[in-house]
This record gives structure tokens, sequence and C-alpha cells, in this order.
């Protein structure tokens, strides 16, 4: 499933948006989300779950390909935490 | 951000009500959740995927009383961050 696919059930549970209209939206939705956690900021969406910032150490790893040992950098990723809800559909 | 700011966004860039923007929201959100109870992946361009992982099952314990418990293998919801996201939450 892709963001058209999305937007397509935005279009059919909505009823009064062009598919145009529901594109735009679904893109400005996913935009928001990614600035606001670029900005080192939580989102948390009831019923769907959490995405939060998480700081990593620098640590050692190999290239996989090669098996050369290198230092990888700190660096801060993105982390998701179901909501109950979602868990249990999932499961 | 909670999803009442999200209702907010979408209501001020489309001049919808905010009854009408929490429709869409909610459209956006639960049809995540409705593809991967069905075993569908989603991938969403510049954002990230979502897919369903398996986890084994596994020992636990109980904390009060210190006895192994069996925690039985189950599938959870997994969101993996996409390249433009990564790059984001990283520029300096």
């Amino acid at each position: 499933m892709t963001k058209a696919d999305i937007a397509r059930i935005v279009y059919e549970r909505h009823g009064g948006l062009s598919n145009r209209e529901a594109a735009r939206l679904v893109e400005i939705i996913f935009d928001s989300i990614k600035n606001r956690l670029g900005d080192g900021e939580k989102v948390q969406i009831t019923g769907f779950g959490t995405f939060v910032i998480r700081q990593k150490r620098e640590r050692r790893g190999r290239n996989p390909q090669t098996g050369e040992e290198m230092l990888i950098k700190p660096r801060r990723s993105v982390v998701f935490r179901p909501s109950k809800l979602f868990g249990a559909a999932a499961d | 951000m909670t999803k009442a700011e999200l209702v907010e966004t979408v209501s001020k860039v489309s001049d919808l009500t905010r009854k009408h923007s929490e429709v869409i929201v909610d459209a956006v959100f639960s049809s995540i959740i409705d593809a991967l109870q069905r075993g569908d992946k989603i991938e969403l361009r510049g954002f990230g995927s979502f897919r369903v992982r398996r986890r084994g099952s596994r020992t636990g314990r109980n904390p009060k009383t210190g006895a192994g418990v069996v925690v039985p293998a189950k599938k959870v919801p997994h969101f993996k961050p996409g390249k433009e996201l990564r790059e984001l939450i990283n520029r300096r």
C-alpha cells in the first residue's frame, strides 16, 4: 500500500473531496509529522502510536561486505511505539 | 504534536471544519492499521514503511514473584524510517 492508496481511502471515506485534494491532504499529514520529528519533537497519534526521537551513541561496527571495522558516529533515529489498539490488531 | 494538532493543521490548509478534518486524519491512520492487519506492508515515500514483524516466544519473569513465565510469540507493527526522514532528523 502506498500514499496513493491511502488517498483513495480518504477520498471514499470523506466523500466531499476531489481525488487531488485527498492526495494533497495525505501528503500534508505525513509532511507535518516529518517536520515535527525533524524539530526533535515527539508525535503522538491516539489509537495509532507515538513516534519518538532516540539518540544513538557512537559505537564500533563492521562493514558487512568487507568485514572492515569502523566507527559509527552518534546519530538520531525515529522509533515508533504502537498503541495498544494497533499492537492488538497486528497480532 | 498530538492528533488534535494534526487535525488543526488539516483544517487550516483545507477550509474544512475540524470535524471533517478529523474524518480525514482518522481515515489515514485506520487505513494503515487495516492494511497491516491484512498482512500488507505500507510504503510511504519520503517518510518510511510499516510492516508486521514476528517476535518469537521468550521466557520472561514475573517481577513480583520471580517465577519464570513463557511469553508467547506474537506479531508487532514495525516502522522503518525512510531516507528523507533519517536525513532530516540528523541534519546539523
